[in-house]
């Protein structure tokens, strides 16, 4: 007793009040508060965020991400669409693809402004708050299985604000053609909030389908600061193909920390990719489990910072069973001062033998001042297995440059087209063509904010 | 089957530490445990000045208040710092004024470990010689051979407490400016405790005339062995310094917190070589050395350059990282390893590279051999700080496992703050293929020539880096430490 008390006192001196004001909600009012499990998750959240604290950067994994900045903000819980009156969403901020459109503000479900009649029969999206008070035995076999509260705090603590998110379930053998677009509105009036998005996606075996996800705020620049934090859990079933994509294009005032963590079974495929190219601090840890032999991971990204942007991709591929194959490749443009972080792992374990895992991340560090901190790791207990990572670092090759300067292109245009041709190379990764557009249009959208922005403190 | 059964017979046979052998000579102990007299006690018996003994006590206290690392990937029972003597020296009158008045039952140990002192200086009478080996037993040096020619040119090669009493202003000035006591738990109470060690001074313009060479040798039981090694090399010079260990066959662990301080000044280039084959612990992991050392160069000058070349294949855990600062503009600092670990061995080692200059480089080249049970980890950081214009890095890091029960890791820290800094980092993990097994077999060669052949082959861009003398030494020991390892 003694020591549960002591842990808690020293614990909660790192943990910051409105964070110790989402742990002390009474959970019977909330989505689920009357089932036994859904307390008892809520509970085990709670107690594990307290032992955890807000990490520091003495902690390994948060090493290169400082949350100093974010413990002075007085965060409060967010409210849904309708309390905010919010009637229609910024234009141009999310991907532009045709798709079925849910949109969920602050992580609560917005049906009005979502549309829902086209959606097959054979998927199903729901908020998951509804689901916890209909059918909570479609959302137990995952929730918090995926995403390890014990070693994510973030992850803690929002199970410990469960509240809301969406629930992606694509049955069995069935293929969804056109891709589902969870489009997340972060927003805020008066004063900052946060909110906690818990979203599933579950493919059933032989499944096939896409999920989009577009991270955008409806506050402008300088409004009150949001603070995001998600967790997704991803289940693709065996033989089942997911693909993943995530845009995160938050304001200047958002921060964002995102966990999105799938357990990847036999002879199935995750293949996701995630452009970063708005927020503040934006850090997303990714966890993939090979569980299944004969699985795949595709794990791509791209991310674009500038001014005093933090964006931080924290990956962990873990190789549980012999044979499966990971792919991950990142790469970054960071202006500015800003900041950039990548920190991979790949883990074989004894078991996992015949594995090919595979890492690449590269940066491009446009001005002075700006930063990159890499660490890929490799992890290797099995010996038959093929395993590489490589990361480099470096300016705009001059050579390049000088070659379209003599072809008589602008600096500036010779620039960008440089920065186009650095990252195109990993949008390329993604199978369909009009998500590729997408994204690529989107990497223009920043190139256009970043050229805006140089010209305006130029003047 | 019965080919297994050889094996496992040859593997016994052939896993028996070739040096595994105690010499009984009286030795004069400090008490065992550590306390602040222990520490007068060492200083005392060294004869030393009275700010060295401040320094010492002021990093026994610093060290009491620090706390033993733990982020390392190895695994260890708990060390017992009060357990262990912390001074043990060859029982002598005055210090030997020839080798004809050094023990000859020193000069007996160093013979089967094949130091060629005697050989060399007294039998052979070479006249030009080419390795001067200032031979450290149980952390004190007996015996210095070539010290004249060396004296000639102005090169200071001597043990550290020799150079406290006869360079006490060198020593004053460089000793802790690379690695100061409150840099890590283990350097620290290599601090408070160090009892010998080389002291090399390369004077401006001076290009030493041979390699210079210690043996160093834990022989007393229960020692932990505190070396503590000084090498400023002078602007424009130029010197190459080789370290080679072999320890005695022993049961209980023993520990050795070494550090290794490196200062090269403008356009100076210092070369050091290890090559470390301490006893690794038995085919079951008992036994074998904790190999806890701290390495750091720093390029102070214009143009100067450290090349670290490390074969590790001895100790039951290696923990090390020699490491170069990079501050003049231009310096240049090399890394080439290749760690061997078998049975129950652990090694978690690597570089650091801080790029603070303009135009620096640094090139690593890691090869880490992994089989039997053993755990191995290259943990480096390249460090590009915001001044480092035009710094340059390249990072290579290969790993051979050898067996399904082992394991091997990296874990590369890259940090740059420099745009104009071009950074690259590589590694693999992969296994001997078949088809090299194969290919090699079909030639005739055994199994275990044949995984010899490649791994030697794998290791070749570093062991090429090594001195002549060492480089056929390594290739031998490649071949020894892997004994075993197939079949």
């Amino acid at each position: 007793m003694a020591e549960t008390q002591s842990l808690t006192t020293a614990a909660t001196g790192s943990v910051p009040a409105p964070f110790a004001a989402l742990l002390e909600r009474a959970p019977d009012t909330l989505p689920g508060g009357r089932i036994d499990w859904v307390r008892k998750a809520r509970e085990e959240g709670a107690k594990l965020f307290l032992a955890h604290g807000v990490p520091t950067v003495k902690v390994e994994q948060w090493k290169y991400t400082n949350l100093r900045a974010l413990l002075k903000i007085p965060f409060q819980v967010a409210d849904g669409a309708a309390a905010l009156g919010l009637t229609d969403l910024p234009a141009g901020d999310a991907l532009t693809v045709d798709a079925h459109v849910l949109v969920f503000v602050n992580g609560r479900f917005a049906p009005e402004l979502s549309d829902l009649e086209a959606l097959p029969a054979a998927i199903r999206v729901d908020s998951l708050a509804k689901l916890l008070e209909t059918e909570p035995h479609l959302v137990e076999p995952w929730f918090g299985r995926l995403a390890d509260a014990g070693t994510l705090p973030f992850a803690a603590l929002n199970q410990a604000g469960l509240l809301d998110g969406f629930a992606v379930r694509v049955r069995e053998g069935a293929m969804i053609e056109r891709p589902v677009h969870i489009v997340q509105v972060s927003a805020a009036e008066g004063a900052p909030t946060v909110h906690q998005p818990r979203n599933l996606i579950v493919l059933e075996a032989g499944a096939s389908a896409t999920v989009l996800e577009s991270w955008i705020g409806a506050t402008h620049a300088d409004g009150p600061q949001t603070l995001r934090n998600s967790v997704t859990e991803v289940y693709v079933a065996p033989r089942a193909n997911l693909r993943h994509c995530i845009l995160q294009n938050l304001p200047e005032t958002a921060y964002s920390i995102a966990a999105t963590a799938a357990k990847v079974e036999e002879g199935a495929v995750y293949d996701s990719f995630v452009l970063q190219i708005g927020g503040k601090l934006s850090r997303h840890d990714l966890r993939v489990e090979m569980a299944g032999e004969h699985a795949e991971a595709h794990l791509n990204g791209a991310y674009g910072a500038m001014g005093d942007q933090l964006m931080d991709t924290t990956s962990y591929i873990d190789h549980a069973v012999p044979c499966c194959t990971s792919n991950e490749v990142y790469k970054g443009v960071l202006a500015d001062t800003a900041k950039g972080v990548f920190q991979g792992k790949i883990l074989v374990r004894r078991p996992a033998q015949k594995t090919d895992g595979n890492q690449l991340h590269k940066a491009l560090l446009l001005d002075r001042g700006a930063e990159v901190n890499c660490k890929p790791e490799l992890e290797i207990y099995a010996d038959d297995v093929k395993c590489s990572h490589g990361a480099t670092a470096g300016e705009m090759d001059a050579t390049a440059l000088f070659y379209l300067r003599s072809r008589g292109i602008d600096p500036q245009t010779a620039r960008a087209l440089l920065i186009e041709g650095f990252l195109d190379d990993v949008v390329d990764r993604i199978a369909s063509e009009s998500l590729r557009q997408a994204f690529a249009d989107m990497i223009h959208v920043w190139q256009d904010r970043r050229l805006a922005a140089a010209s305006r403190s130029a003047a | 089957m019965a080919a297994t059964d050889k094996t496992v017979q040859t593997v016994r046979e052939m896993e028996r530490y070739k040096y595994g052998f105690e010499t009984d000579i009286e030795v004069e102990t400090a008490p065992k445990g550590l306390n602040e007299d222990i520490i007068r006690f060492i200083s005392a018996k060294k004869e030393e000045p009275e700010w060295l003994l401040e320094w010492r006590l002021k990093a026994y206290r610093l060290w009491l208040t620090m706390e033993e690392p733990k982020w390392q990937k190895v695994h260890y029972p708990p060390i017992d710092y009060q357990d262990a003597y912390y001074y043990a020296a060859p029982k002598k009158a005055d210090g030997p004024k020839s080798l004809d008045e050094v023990d000859p039952k020193l000069l007996e140990t160093y013979a089967k470990l094949g130091i060629p002192i005697k050989e060399q200086e007294i039998l052979a009478g070479v006249e030009n010689p080419n390795v001067a080996v200032d031979a450290v037993f149980d952390s004190v040096s007996v015996a210095t051979t070539y010290r004249k020619k060396l004296e000639e040119k102005g090169v200071i090669f001597c043990a550290i407490s020799e150079a406290v009493k006869n360079h006490p202003d060198l020593v004053r000035k460089y000793l802790g400016s690379v690695v100061p006591p409150s840099d890590n738990y283990f350097a620290c109470l290599n601090s408070a405790v160090f009892t010998d060690g080389s002291f090399v001074y390369i004077p401006k313009g001076v290009r030493c005339p041979m390699e210079l060479s210690t043996y160093f040798r834990i022989n007393q039981k229960n020692t932990g062995q505190f070396e503590r090694t000084l090498i400023v090399s002078d602007d424009d010079s130029y010197v190459s310094y080789l370290e080679g260990c072999t320890a005695p066959q022993r049961d209980e662990n023993q520990l050795h917190a070494a550090v290794v301080e490196l200062v090269a000044l403008e356009n100076a280039e210092i070369k050091y070589s290890t090559v470390q084959n301490w006893y690794p612990g038995d085919e079951n992991g008992k036994g074998g050395v904790y190999n806890f050392v701290t390495k750091r160069a720093a390029c102070r000058g214009k143009k100067s350059k450290v090349m670290w070349t490390q074969v590790e294949t001895g100790s039951a855990i290696t923990w090390k990282y020699p490491s170069c600062i990079l501050q003049g503009e231009g310096s240049v600092g090399e890394f080439y390893s290749v760690a061997i670990t078998n049975n129950y061995q652990q090694a978690d080692t690597g570089t650091k590279m801080i790029h603070i200059g303009k135009n620096t480089s640094s090139k690593i080249v890691s090869k880490g051999i992994s089989a039997g049970h053993a755990d191995q980890t290259y943990r480096g950081l390249v460090r590009i700080l915001a001044g480092a214009e035009g710094a340059r890095n390249f990072t290579q890091c290969d790993s051979l496992l050898i067996g399904d029960q082992c394991g091997a890791h990296t874990v590369p820290y890259i940090e740059s703050k420099n745009p104009s800094a071009k950074l690259e980092h590589e590694a693999t993990t992969s296994r001997i293929s078949d088809d090299q097994m194969f290919y090699c077999q079909s030639r005739g060669l055994n199994a275990e020539e044949a995984v010899g052949l490649i791994v030697n082959g794998f290791c070749k861009e570093v062991l090429q880096t090594l001195p002549m003398e060492f480089a056929v030494e390594a290739q031998k020991l490649v071949n020894i430490s892997l004994e075993g390892s197939v079949g």
